[in-house]
């Protein structure tokens, strides 16, 4: 195992990588903040870059613009309360909270540092235990993957929600917002009103934006804020109190993530919110999370880096790639000629163990890249709020248009910024909207394929081990549920 | 009108809404679903939700309030933004959303806006010559 | 007179040749990463790339055997900068499995370049499958009570297992089809388990099969392939079912002859360049010599239309 990491560095530092780690890190940080751009639109751009710098380099880059982007899209979640990226919409809801008690750098320090022992561990797991974890994507076939997502929901509405039924049909109405566009199983479009525009669904952004974002901004008009969001002292490092509780918190984070990010049919998905719900349940402070729980921030963010990261394993060893960045940088292997396969890593070792070791060297560029940065964008929440607002409607303004360059996004961000607030006045929680709404198509995908495998039998979904250790979960989760219902209807 | 009586009409007619629009396609059978098969469940999974609230509704006391006229004029200016946009460019949609959005805002500062649409302007400009290069400014 | 005939002939030939792509190649692909598609276009991509200076951008577009990417194709701008990738055995039948959802004539609707990869249809099980060959595969298939799952992603597969099915009288009601709009996935569910048989191109499968999860029963090309050496062919018993794919490269109806000649000629050089070929190898395709040339292609296509047709206007009779 020390001769691969030995290689690793030895290829992560040959010639010029660390300066194209370095460029896609910084690329990929810009990406992630403004909303809009994803990694996935950065690296097709890049690709051909691959060519040019050959593949380890390349993927290298590449690698760093992936995880910069997550990095970026959690600033603005701590800062803004607007995710940049899926994988940070979990982070809004404590990280946020953070910054409006003068938390925010500790907030983002928290990304990073939770990010960076994500990555550290998973380095070692993988340099380990690579082929035996890929092993575990053959366990779940579609009636696993429905309960995962069940499990999703459920978990987090749980946990985010006072009421269980306000959460769950959030979620549901998420999911049926999931449906409008082509309907992949039958090609017919569905709930597009002819709109062409509509054929290929909404889009995140428009509805992250819409829903969270603008929302955020009237409720805050709506109850007066005044001032900035943070007007005092903005601590940066975090305290060692609060280093003895990000750290578990972390290593929880790391452990929920790095297993579902193997799981190549949506496990990357639900590993923030994983992260998330399980953290929150067996936290001592569990009171705390979605008042500035450092806990909150800790998990999800550890979660995401490790679940992107395990997401190489599918790839790398059986060519399964996890999300659009991904397959990308399998396009990327394919190109050089590398079939990705067990053989992959025998035969290039330098490519693999550089790609990982880069990761790791990748972690530490953000750590140390964003400290100064910190002081930049905590400067934002000085500003007061009615000079702010304005500038975040134009920033989200002109993020939306940009993932399209089409004008229609303009007017279903609108037309969400109303939904946003009808959530807002009937003290809807749009998190689990958003949840329902990102894992929507997948679940009806996996819960369509489950039930014809078994001819419209409904045990498959308690026939596999994996099955009913998460009904197990879910039956849990309702229990906790209903039993706050309860409890807060008698009090 | 009470909230809960308020979140079990919203959730009844969205539910009802895609349910509804699902039988334009077909439902089918588990294991043979048609498209409209798992909206049209999902839809009628909400409305009975919304329905639970509607029990909740003959003993809650909280009335639905909020600052409407805020709401509605915000929500006014990011729409009108939009049509603006459709008939001008980026640059005016954004000074024009700047300044009617700002204008809510009870501490309203006249210079603070116009630093505001300045710096907003660059970052426009920026937009455009960088990633964007098919956005309309004017 | 000869003399202007020769400047006349320098003159057009370099007319001819003039044309260049002045902005990056989009590339419409109707699957998803690691599928034949796919593969076929990343196996020429690096050697096109290199000795053409051009960028190639993909746009993944799955879903129902491709007439969604294709209707979206179809909505694009001609700008002689976009291409589309399709195959011989499930695009030309868009028209027959669902007339109401296509917008277009497969044959007559767009400008025939070059084919860049030909793929059998193979057949695969998962490694703890007890069958190993294929007579105890067709034995299975007429003795077993339980219905049959079949992971599939293009309708063709449905058509050569139901004709596999008629072949060995076995009621085409024990088949269940499971569809995905991605191979990946598809394959991986056969590897675990979860799915029965693959019936369906090679190359998403290449990882698993090298992984030992996954291994092949037989092709449905005419002959034994030599890329699969050992795999029979089921052709001997059931001679009706062919299913070679050609993936070629279309463009839209009307662009110049130019343009058409310069894509042709430099993804033909590339396609002979060592990554094209190692590539090939390793993903255990061929190259259909016949179909690079506009006729060929077209001959592949219309041929393949033929030949499938009686089998699915069976299984998609018209709809009133």
């Amino acid at each position: 195992m020390v001769e691969n990491l030995l290689l690793g560095f030895e290829t992560a530092t040959l010639g010029y990588n660390l300066l194209y780690l370095l460029i896609g890190c910084v690329l990929g940080t810009i990406v992630g903040v403004i909303p809009g751009l994803g990694p996935s639109t950065t690296i097709s751009l890049l690709l051909p870059a691959t060519f040019a710098l050959g593949p380890i380099s390349g993927l290298i880059m590449l690698a760093g613009v992936y995880y910069g982007s997550q990095y970026g899209g959690s600033t603005t979640a701590i800062l803004l309360n607007t995710p940049g990226e899926s994988s940070a919409v979990m982070t809004c809801i404590d990280g946020h909270q953070m910054a409006k008690q003068g938390r925010a750098g500790t907030a983002i320090m928290t990304s990073a540092i939770s990010s960076f022992i994500a990555g550290v561990i998973m380095v070692i797991l993988m340099s380990l235990i690579s082929p035996p974890l890929a092993d575990l994507a053959f366990k779940f076939g579609p009636a696993e993957y429905t309960m995962l997502m069940l499990f999703a929901f459920i978990g987090v509405t749980v946990l985010t929600e006072d009421d269980l039924r306000k959460g769950l049909s959030t979620a549901f109405l998420g999911i049926l917002l999931g449906c409008v566009g082509i309907d992949i199983n039958s090609g017919i479009d569905r709930f597009t009103f002819d709109i062409p525009d509509l054929l290929d669904g909404i889009g995140f952004v428009t509805v992250a934006v819409g829903v969270i974002a603008f929302s955020e901004i009237l409720k805050n008009l709506d109850q007066g804020t005044e001032g900035a969001i943070s007007d005092g002292e903005v601590s940066i490092v975090p305290t060692w109190a609060e280093l003895k509780r990000l750290i578990p918190a972390a290593l929880r984070g790391t452990g929920v993530g790095g297993f579902l990010g193997l799981l190549p049919g949506g496990g990357l998905a639900t590993a923030s919110y994983a992260a998330y719900v399980f953290d929150k349940k067996v936290s001592k402070h569990k009171d705390e999370f979605g008042k500035g729980a450092i806990e909150g921030v800790a998990a999800p963010e550890a979660a995401n880096n490790a679940g992107a990261q395990a997401g190489f394993i599918p790839l790398m060893s059986l060519g399964l790639p996890e999300s659009m960045a991904m397959a990308l940088m399998l396009g990327a292997m394919m190109v050089a000629g590398i079939v990705p396969g067990p053989m992959v890593i025998e035969n290039h070792p330098d490519l693999f163990w550089g790609l990982v070791v880069s990761i790791l060297i990748g972690n530490v560029i953000l750590l140390v890249l964003n400290y100064p940065l910190i002081k930049i964008w905590v400067q934002l929440l000085k500003v007061p709020y009615n000079v702010l607002y304005p500038l975040i409607l134009v920033c989200c303004f002109i993020g939306v248009y940009g993932v399209n360059t089409n004008i229609n996004d303009l007017f279903l961000v609108a037309f969400f910024a109303g939904l946003g607030y009808i959530f807002y006045i009937l003290n809807l929680q749009p998190v689990t909207f958003i949840l329902g709404f990102i894992l929507g198509p997948m679940l009806e995908d996996n819960f369509r394929r489950a039930l014809t495998i078994s001819q419209g039998d409904f045990s498959i979904f308690v026939g596999s081990n994996v099955c009913l250790i998460i009904l197990t979960l879910i039956i849990v989760f309702i229990g906790a549920g209903v039993y706050n219902i309860f409890n807060n209807n008698t009090t | 009108m009470n909230k809960s009586l308020a979140v079990a009409l919203f959730l009844i007619v969205s539910g009802a809404t895609f349910s509804i629009m699902s039988l334009d396609y077909r439902i089918g059978t588990p294991d043979y679903m048609g498209p409209g098969f798992f909206p049209f469940f999902i839809g009628l999974i909400v409305c009975a939700i919304g329905s639970t609230f509607l029990l909740d509704a003959r003993r809650d006391d909280t009335r639905v309030s909020a600052n409407y006229a805020v709401g509605i004029k915000l929500l006014a200016s990011i729409c009108g933004s939009v049509i603006v946009f459709k008939y001008t460019g980026m640059l005016v949609a954004v000074l024009f959303l700047v300044w009617t959005s700002a204008l809510i805002h009870p501490k309203f500062n006249i210079k603070q806006t116009l630093y505001l649409s300045a710096a907003v302007s660059v970052l426009t400009v920026a937009m455009k010559y960088s990633l964007m290069e098919t956005m309309p400014l004017w | 007179m000869k003399f202007i005939a020769i400047v006349v002939g320098l003159f057009l030939s370099t007319v001819a040749q003039a044309w260049e792509p002045t902005k990056p190649i989009k590339v419409i692909i109707p699957s998803s990463p690691g599928s034949i598609h796919d593969t076929g276009f990343r196996s020429f991509q690096e050697d096109f790339e290199s000795a053409t200076g051009a960028k190639l951008v993909f746009e993944y577009r799955s879903g129902s055997a491709g007439i969604i990417a294709t209707n979206h194709f179809m909505t694009l701008e001609p700008d002689d900068h976009t291409l589309i990738a399709t195959t011989s055995i499930s695009h030309v039948m868009g028209e027959v499995t669902n007339p109401e959802l296509v917008t277009y004539d497969f044959l007559n609707d767009f400008e025939y370049i070059t084919g860049v990869i030909a793929s059998s249809i193979v057949i695969a099980v998962s490694t703890e499958s007890e069958i190993n060959t294929r007579e105890e595969f067709f034995n299975w298939l007429k003795t077993t009570d339980t219905p049959i799952t079949f992971s599939t992603t293009f309708p063709n597969q449905i058509v050569a297992t139901n004709l596999i099915l008629d072949a060995l009288g076995v009621d085409e009601d024990k088949a269940i089809f499971v569809k995905y709009s991605k191979s990946v996935p598809a394959a991986t569910d056969v590897a675990s388990g979860k799915v029965d048989v693959w019936v369906g191109g090679v190359p998403p499968t290449v990882p698993l099969y090298q992984a030992e999860k996954l291994k092949y029963i037989a092709v449905l090309s005419k002959e034994e392939l030599d890329i699969l050496p050992g795999i029979p062919t089921i052709h001997e018993v059931i001679p009706n079912v062919i299913q070679v794919s050609t993936v070629g490269v279309l463009t839209h109806k009307g662009t110049s002859p130019e343009v058409l000649a310069w894509y042709r000629k430099h993804i033909n050089n590339a396609l002979l360049g060592e990554g094209a070929v190692n590539l090939r190898t390793n993903r255990f395709v061929i190259l259909n010599q016949d179909a690079l040339t506009e006729q060929g292609l077209r001959d592949a296509y219309s041929g393949n239309r033929k030949l499938l047709e009686p089998g699915y206007r069976e299984i998609f009779p018209p709809k009133k």
